[in-house]
């Protein structure tokens, strides 16, 4: 029993690390074993947690407690809302399929409305603020920081001094970017596009390089607990 | 148009989403708001029905279909019960044999395989890279110098480290100005969107008749 939850385990983990790399030489029997498994696990792992945190902490249990303290309004709302949820099951059979439209409208229609609110406060307003102050509280056109920049002269202030506008100016531009797409002769549009076509690569180059780096560091930990964790336990073991 | 098969489901989202705008809205309402959350949790719970309904159907239309593939049906079947039993039954218990499945399966299958899928997906980017960012303009130039200065700079060290430095700014200054403009876009087309689903303009997520 010690060998199979010290050694047993570990190594099944070690060899669908190695099946999954097996793709980058080509598709093959083993990957495509591996990668079935992870689905099933995925959607199994999927089953048991939605029942585990949801639907027995939240209705089951709520609907009992509520029942045995006299709340039957609450009790039967949360009722309407399981059978409105099992209508998900319809959808094994082509007949009564269109049951399951009334969870799907509600769902989407709840969502729709209930993040108007908070889409324009993260999305939209939150943004516009930090364009025109930052973190500190102070504006992002600060020309102030021109003057300390030409009376000490270093290369520090004089990022200091340039960040704030250049934000300002990315931000402006690439908005007249996206919402001016269609092909246009004015003025400003035509000559903001390139500039905010250099704002937008090295936007994009800089987030690919990150994640990049976030995948290596995935990989990584993979091959750190291969050759690390694993080879160790099996020279512990034998 | 039917009536319980489209008009009514049409109407739930408009009377659910004006609801959760004005539940949003008016804060005496925020016990009411408490409750309505629990309530779509609860049929978020029955959404993963969808997944597997879904999931099921693909497998047996391949079972009936491609004989020869029917091994890789049986393996996620199987594996899926497993994985749901082991969870249902051992997720919440403390000790027992469903535990010890459960926190097996979790760490040394559902983990490992999670993580290096998503590894994985740093060949493909290489090579998809090696692909896009070919220095054919000086605009893609760009791309490779900010995505090369990137990479260094994450690993940067001793007299590498100007390349860390400069990281730092390409991401706190352009990669900030051009994606606030991208969230900025995004949040305003996310919220036409959302007014279009309340007033029944945007129908399609109910199908097709």
């Amino acid at each position: 029993m010690g060998f199979i939850s010290t050694v047993f385990w570990p190594t099944i983990a070690v060899i669908l690390s190695l099946t999954v790399y097996s793709f980058l030489w080509k598709d093959n029997f083993l990957y495509k074993v591996a990668e079935h498994l992870f689905i099933g696990v995925t959607v199994g792992y999927t089953i048991g947690s939605a029942w585990n945190q949801i639907i027995i902490p939240k209705l089951v249990e709520p609907v009992i407690r509520n029942f045995s303290d006299g709340k039957y309004l609450l009790a039967f709302w949360l009722i309407i809302g399981g059978v409105l949820g099992m209508f998900y099951f319809s959808r094994f059979s082509e007949k009564t399929s269109w049951l399951s439209r009334y969870p799907i409208a509600i769902t989407v229609g709840f969502y729709a409305g209930y993040s108007i609110v908070p889409i324009w406060i993260s999305y939209v307003s939150k943004q516009f603020h930090a364009t025109i102050l930052n973190p500190a509280g102070e504006p992002m056109l600060n020309f102030k920081l021109f003057n300390v920049f030409f009376s000490n002269p270093t290369y520090a202030n004089l990022l200091k001094a340039l960040n704030g506008p250049l934000i300002v100016i990315g931000v402006i531009i690439v908005l007249i970017y996206f919402f001016f797409s269609f092909k246009n002769d004015n003025f400003i549009i035509k000559t903001s596009r390139t500039p905010a076509l250099v704002y937008l690569m090295l936007g994009f180059g800089g987030a690919f390089g990150y994640t990049f780096m976030a995948r290596i560091s995935l990989f990584i930990g993979r091959m750190n607990f291969i050759f690390s964790d694993w080879i160790g336990l099996i020279k512990n073991s034998l | 148009m039917s009536l319980w098969k489209r008009r009514l489901p049409l109407i739930c989202t408009i009377v659910f989403g004006i609801m959760g705008f004005i539940l949003q809205l008016v804060p005496a309402f925020k016990s009411f708001l408490d409750i309505q959350n629990q309530w779509m949790t609860i049929l978020f719970g029955f959404a993963i029905v969808i997944g597997v309904a879904s999931l099921t159907k693909y497998h047996f239309k391949k079972i009936r279909q491609k004989p020869e593939e029917r091994i890789f049906s049986y393996i996620t079947f199987s594996s899926l019960i497993v994985m749901a039993v082991a969870t249902l039954f051992g997720m919440k218990a403390e000790t027992g044999i469903f535990n010890a499945l459960y926190k097996n399966l979790f760490d040394y299958v559902y983990v490992p395989l999670d993580a290096t899928i998503f590894s994985l997906l740093a060949f493909y980017i290489t090579s998809a890279a090696f692909r896009a960012f070919k220095a054919s303009s000086w605009l893609s130039t760009l791309l490779l110098f900010a995505g090369g200065i990137v990479m260094l700079g994450r690993v940067a060290f001793g007299p590498l480290m100007v390349f860390g430095e400069l990281t730092q700014w390409i991401m706190s200054v352009p990669t900030v100005a051009a994606m606030r403009g991208i969230k900025i876009g995004i949040g305003l087309g996310m919220m036409a969107t959302s007014i279009k689903i309340i007033l029944g303009i945007e129908r399609s997520f109910l199908g097709g008749e």
